[in-house]
């Protein structure tokens, strides 16, 4: 008969080798893709575009100027949500003004040109001037805004040669 | 700059609302030489352009022309092409613009991708035409000289006619 000491030697040896396993706190499980969903951190601009914005609510809809002063109270809406969901893949700080019909138009300096975006309450357009091409791209809202920006911002980031242009 | 916006980054491009025609099909261009930019054409239209630029209902500055090549906008590298027609513009004074002329616009003009395009090609090919300081400030001081007294009047109509309602 083995000892107490024994037994108990024996048995902290087994925890030792044996596999633990993992804890399961949820019978339902996630997907560590969704569990570990990265955070996009907002750029710092962004509180102050949406503060601009808010401000050039243009509140008197029959008079409206188009003076590039003054949003319409929808474009706002729209405008503030296109940059909440797209500020993180963006750039820089815009430049904004308003467009003869009221919609926000923003003004992007990249590496390899310059973007400029329309957003109006039904659509966004996407315009990047890359090295000596353009690309357009029109949105209809709600829209794969991500995706589509994803796609023109890659050459303004790049060149329009990518990465293995000469020079880099 | 948006009316919220007390400072914001400079912006070094052309505004868009430059190229945005909401009224007809029509842009609006000048001629300003057969093969390059002809500075009596620029002597002619300097007054014009001062005297339009005060149309607006907020009067504007006026800083000079964007040149271009005429083959640029008729067959650009990419996009759309866009057929330049000649129309001078009769009348006396300053309403006479015999080296007017204007592109035709083929998409709806409540789209976007136009004036876009149009800003992009002025943009990237075309060279800014200053005005002439000293030309600049003799035709704007011979313009206020006939503006001036004709917003007096205006004004003093106005008040005349405040008056008339209030008694």
């Amino acid at each position: 008969m083995p000892s107490e000491t024994q037994v108990a030697i024996l048995a902290r040896y087994r925890r030792l080798i044996q596999p633990r396993e993992r804890e399961i706190f949820s019978e339902a499980r996630l997907p560590d893709a969704e569990v570990y969903r990265p955070q996009q951190l907002p750029p710092n601009w962004l509180e102050e575009t949406e503060r601009v914005i808010n401000a050039s609510i243009d509140r008197d809809s029959e008079g409206f100027s188009e003076d590039g002063r003054w949003l319409k109270q929808e474009v706002a809406a729209a405008a503030n949500d296109f940059f909440r969901e797209a500020a993180d893949l963006l750039p820089s700080e815009p430049y904004v003004y308003s467009s003869r019909q009221g919609d926000l138009v923003a003004e992007f300096k990249a590496p390899h040109g310059s973007l400029t975006t329309v957003v109006s309450q039904h659509f966004v357009v996407l315009f990047a001037a890359v090295d000596e091409v353009a690309i357009q791209r029109k949105i209809l809202l709600p829209g794969d805004l991500r995706r589509e920006l994803t796609q023109v911002m890659q050459p303004l980031m790049t060149g329009a040669h990518g990465d293995l242009a000469s020079g880099k | 700059m948006l009316a919220g916006a007390s400072t914001q980054k400079h912006f070094d491009g052309l505004d868009l609302r430059n190229f945005q025609e909401t009224r007809t099909n029509e842009f609006s261009l000048d001629r300003l030489g057969r093969s390059s930019v002809d500075r009596r054409v620029i002597s002619y239209l300097l007054p014009r352009g001062i005297a339009a630029s005060q149309t607006f209902q907020k009067p504007k500055q006026f800083n000079g022309w964007v040149a271009l090549r005429a083959e640029t906008l008729t067959s650009p590298p990419k996009g759309p092409k866009l057929p330049i027609v000649p129309s001078p513009i009769g009348g006396e004074g300053l309403a006479e613009n015999p080296y007017h002329a204007h592109a035709l616009l083929e998409e709806p003009r409540d789209d976007y991708s136009t004036a876009l395009h149009l800003r992009f090609l002025f943009g990237k090919y075309g060279t800014i035409q200053p005005i002439p300081s000293a030309q600049l400030q003799s035709e704007q001081h011979a313009f206020s000289d006939l503006v001036d007294p004709a917003r007096a009047l205006m004004s003093k109509l106005a008040n005349w006619c405040r008056q008339r309602v209030r008694r």
